[in-house]
């Protein structure tokens, strides 16, 4: 047959020709191009002048600007959104590099103060010698505040002057600033009363010194503030609300560095806003102040926009506001002297809107980072890094732990280029609220609070116990602080140790990783389109036996995998099984002469099969009366322990399935049952002296089918099944233990922080999970190399 | 394109143009519950990536490519849950049927098809692009991202391979037929 038959007649099995109707399950235009405008959202900019203002709406409009209602509307939002799981936005998984590279620089942990309920609303700033400055409060009561300065005595922070700034006071810190002789400026409300705005005053405070051995106070009664920046002759610029049937805006000219007075200029903003939030302000090069603000918010009927407001003149005699609702910019970066501000949209992407120009005539919208899978992200904060690219630090809840004591976490974002056409992350550690600046010759420092849920609800009041909660730094010095990097923080936080030899083989996303000494490095060792997994070292590491569908076809949905074997390079690849049916999950015998696996024929359930290397002589170990899967062979030789079908229907869709841990002799024979417990009970992994075997169960999760199972955890038996106990009572998943060679710990993979990542825990901590390498992520199958690096 | 109310108009004139053939070349290749996603995403991407997109002609086959890597990507994830699924312990197949086994076919069409499993992914797509979206050479490199050259080339040994796997030998004289298709593709 030539091949125009050919082509012809492999036309004519087309279902969906073109002179057919459209598929019946296709998405008519109309459904399609909405669902397209919603994935690229609402993210350019359209500029238009600003008109007056139309009739405002009845008092008793909140002063969403104020940051606790911000945080309430945040946290509010974010326990709407933790209800009905199934209703969230569909979740991404965040571009990460995986391949970490420890660079020349080091992230630190540093505690700046720890007495009674301290470190909110922090803002991070860096004096012109490169010190870290913090701005912040403590909380002394449900709704008093005082406000506080930490100040580092070097860059590195080796040491740290905490004072007072102010009695406390009813209200909430509103923004700070560093004048340029690096004396700080902040903005608080007193009496904020019920939170409208006409019952608060906005207080500008401005240090003598950097010291700040005295303030200078301005106040504006019934205001409330908005954001400060420095104005190019050194005086401090603010925007505050006022009420007056209705809100206005203004910004606030000092009329000199100490703000003994100040001129006031009316902006008028073209919408009705139900609510202005995450205000920013900016002075562009010519003196002209920005305004980046939110308006509706995360639940709100009308939605959430950004919106940018520039003054056209330094005295912004007039404005042009912009508002966020088409799609993006791509492709454009904004000058590092120009503002750049991260902005969370609707609790799931963070965005950068930079200037792009002098004037900020364009902005350019920039979707940075998605939410992944189980988590929120509540609020993030940028910077421009030495290289041009962005830097941002992310505060992000797992969906898991989302109550109001939940454990946060700040995440380090870093743009690979200008425009962020790609990112890496990194976790650097627990934290709420975040604010990051740069360092003059690279590098970051970011503020948060750690150790106390974000807001302070009542009974407050217990103000010299220490570590209720914490004003820390994160803090990395130098042109090398990659998100790749923050690996080291966890061993700076004083963390259990990976022991140094530790080689911990993985795979993650269908190719296989060697994880090096101390967690800061890993290789590739496999990197093909197909699905490369399971990997286990051989007993004298140097091979890794793993299975793969490299050879798989879609005719058989990918099912057909194979077992090989390579070194531990990753070279000399050969393959073991070859064959239609799929085989799954090598493991060694102790002398490297056999592997298990278990295979599936279209016709027959999991079985397990014995093969012998040199020969390729295979046994069938086990029958069809007990379906069998994830072997794991003896360190004595002696028999094999599995995971077998007890009874059950264990498909997806499947109800009551029960799975246990059988223990089977190598010739066939004695099949017995070590577990016998509800739900599934699998992936039994011996501990180097044969006495125990850890495995994970989910006899904690009263689902009845797989699907809805969700909590996993690792539990440990004695070789004979006799005595049970549990390692981890977590409500996510543990799962897919490994011992390390000399038996003290234990690797497994946990969504703890929301993603899957690897954690170890030992019995010299009590099993306290310790997270490793934590910019890997989706890391399955470890397995911990027998002798340490190859 | 992306930016102002004009370059909607231009893109949506765009998707009005291109919906069709790329919902139908998703649905070609994926299960029905992931044809339609796919689908929308083309077009996503292209949207943020207007500024690389050919015009004129050369733009549905330069979607085509674009769904071709999103058609990858989704099956890696199908791929990446029946893995999920193993670990679990589960026993049982997913079947997902193919959106070739829908129509009803003769036994020499079933016996393509099943051949055409046997191929690898690169050829089996560079055939359906040539039967199922007719494309001509020039406009399956542009979906490929290779010369015109190396498309005729790649379709070439992919139906040679076909053509050993359904043992279907080639007649004489009919070699020079099928190269005055393969030229008669470059029009």
């Amino acid at each position: 047959m030539n091949d125009a038959k050919m082509l012809e007649q492999f036309a004519l099995t087309d279902a969906y020709a073109p002179e057919t109707d459209m598929p019946a399950s296709a998405w008519s235009r109309d459904t399609a191009f909405s669902e397209i405008e919603r994935r690229i959202g609402m993210q350019t900019q359209t500029a238009k002048t600003s008109s007056p203002p139309p009739p405002m709406r009845q008092r008793g409009w909140l002063i969403a600007a104020a940051a606790f209602a911000v945080v309430i509307l945040v946290v509010g939002a974010v326990i709407l959104l933790a209800q009905p799981a199934d209703e969230l936005p569909p979740a991404t998984t965040p571009p990460t590099t995986v391949v970490s590279d420890a660079g020349s620089s080091s992230w630190e942990t540093v505690v700046l103060d720890s007495v009674g309920v301290t470190g909110q609303q922090a803002t991070v700033l860096v004096s012109s010698d490169g010190v870290p400055v913090v701005v912040y409060q403590r909380e002394v009561a449900s709704d008093e505040a005082v406000v506080k300065l930490a100040r580092c005595v070097d860059p590195a922070c080796s040491d740290v002057t905490v004072i007072e700034l102010t009695d406390p006071v009813r209200g909430r810190l509103g923004g700070a600033v560093l004048l340029p002789d690096d004396s700080p400026v902040f903005l608080f409300t007193e009496s904020g009363g019920s939170g409208e705005i006409s019952e608060g005053t906005l207080v500008v405070s401005v240090c003598s010194d950097p010291a700040c051995s005295s303030l200078s106070d301005h106040r504006i009664a019934g205001a409330s503030p908005m954001g400060v920046a420095v104005q190019l002759d050194g005086a401090p610029v603010f925007a505050f609300l006022t009420w007056d049937d209705g809100p206005l805006l203004y910004f606030g000219f000092c009329d000199d560095r100490d703000c003994a007075s100040h001129t006031e200029t009316r902006v008028e903003i073209e919408e009705e806003f139900s609510g202005i939030g995450n205000p920013e302000v900016r002075v562009l090069p010519d003196g002209s102040p920005v305004l980046f603000f939110d308006s509706g918010g995360p639940g709100s009927a009308e939605g959430e926009t950004r919106h940018l407001l520039v003054c056209t003149d330094p005295a912004c005699t007039s404005t042009i506001t912009s508002d966020f609702v088409e799609p993006p910019i791509d492709g454009a970066a904004t000058p590092s002297d120009l503002p750049l501000i991260a902005y969370v949209a609707n609790l799931e992407v963070v965005h950068l809107i930079g200037c792009l120009d002098e004037h900020c005539v364009e902005a350019s919208v920039l979707d940075v980072y998605r939410q992944f899978e189980g988590t929120v992200i509540v609020a993030a904060d940028a910077v421009i890094d030495t290289d041009r690219s962005p830097f941002l630090a992310v505060h992000t809840i797992p969906l898991s732990e989302l109550t109001m004591d939940g454990t946060h976490q700040i995440l380090a974002v870093d743009c690979d280029d200008p425009i962020c056409g790609s990112v890496s992350t990194g976790i650097l550690g627990d934290g709420n609220h975040v604010s990051i600046a740069v360092f003059p010759d690279g590098g970051f420092a970011v503020a948060t609070q750690t150790g106390r849920p974000i807001l302070c609800l009542e009974d407050c009041v217990d103000p010299d116990d220490t570590d209720l909660s914490t004003l820390t730094l994160y803090l990395c010095l130098g042109a090398g602080c990659a998100a790749s990097a923050i690996s080291d923080v966890a061993t700076a936080a004083g963390s259990v140790e990976t022991p140094r030899d530790a080689a911990i083989a993985f795979s993650t996303e269908g190719d296989i990783y060697i994880l090096g000494p101390e967690t800061t490095t890993s290789a590739k060792l496999t990197d093909s389109p197909s699905w490369d997994g399971a990997p286990v070292w051989s007993p004298d590491g140097t091979r890794i036996a793993f299975h793969s569908d490299r050879n798989a076809t879609e005719a058989d949905e990918f099912q057909n995998y194979d077992i090989y074997i390579m070194d531990a390079d990753g070279t000399n690849v050969t393959q073991v099984t070859n064959d239609p049916a799929g085989e799954f999950f090598p493991e060694w015998s102790p002398d490297g002469t056999r592997l298990v696996f278990a295979r599936q024929s279209d016709t027959d359930d999991r079985y397990l099969v014995i093969v012998e290397l040199d020969s390729n002589r295979e046994f069938r170990l086990t029958d069809q009366t007990r379906p069998a899967d994830l072997p794991a062979w003896s360190p004595d030789g002696s028999s094999i322990a599995f995971s077998g079908r007890t009874s059950g229907d264990c498909s997806w869709e499947g109800t009551d399935c029960n799975v246990n841990i059988y223990l089977i002799n190598v010739d066939g024979s004695d099949l017995t049952q070590l577990t016998d417990s509800n739900g599934i009970n699998a992936f039994p992994a011996w501990s180097p002296d044969g006495r125990e075997i850890v495995f994970h169960t989910t006899r904690n999760d009263p689902s009845s089918t797989i699907w809805e199972i969700s909590n996993w955890d690792i539990y440990v038996m004695s070789h004979d099944g006799v005595e049970v106990s549990a390692l981890t009572d977590y409500a996510g998943a543990d799962q897919m233990p490994s011992w390390s060679p000399d038996g003290k710990t234990i690797v497994f993979q946990s969504d703890r922080t929301g993603i899957p990542r690897l954690y170890t825990m030992t019995r010299i901590n009590g099993f306290d999970a310790t997270l490793i390498a934590p910019d890997i992520q989706r890391a399955e199958f470890p397995d911990w190399s027998p002798i340490g690096i190859p | 394109m992306a930016g102002g109310v004009s370059d909607r108009a231009l893109f949506r004139q765009m998707f009005e143009e291109n919906y069709e053939a790329i919902s139908r070349y998703c649905h070609r290749r994926l299960p029905q519950a992931d044809a339609n996603d796919v689908a929308a995403q083309v077009f996503a991407v292209a949207w943020r990536r207007a500024d690389s997109m050919p015009r004129g002609d050369q733009t549905l086959p330069w979607l085509y490519g674009v769904a071709r890597n999103e058609v990858r990507t989704s099956r890696r994830s199908t791929r990446r849950l029946t893995a999920l699924r193993i670990k679990l312990g589960g026993q049982a197949k997913y079947p997902v049927p193919g959106p070739e086994t829908v129509v009803v076919r003769n036994a020499e069409q079933e016996l393509l098809l099943e051949a055409l499993a046997t191929l690898r992914p690169d050829d089996q797509e560079i055939l359906r692009l040539r039967a199922y979206e007719r494309l001509t050479f020039p406009e399956v490199a542009v979906a490929l991202g290779c010369s015109v050259e190396a498309a005729k080339k790649r379709s070439s040994r992919a139906m040679n391979r076909l053509r050993q796997a359904t043992g279907w030998s080639e007649p004489q004289g009919a070699v020079e037929a099928s190269r005055a298709i393969q030229e008669g593709g470059d029009e």
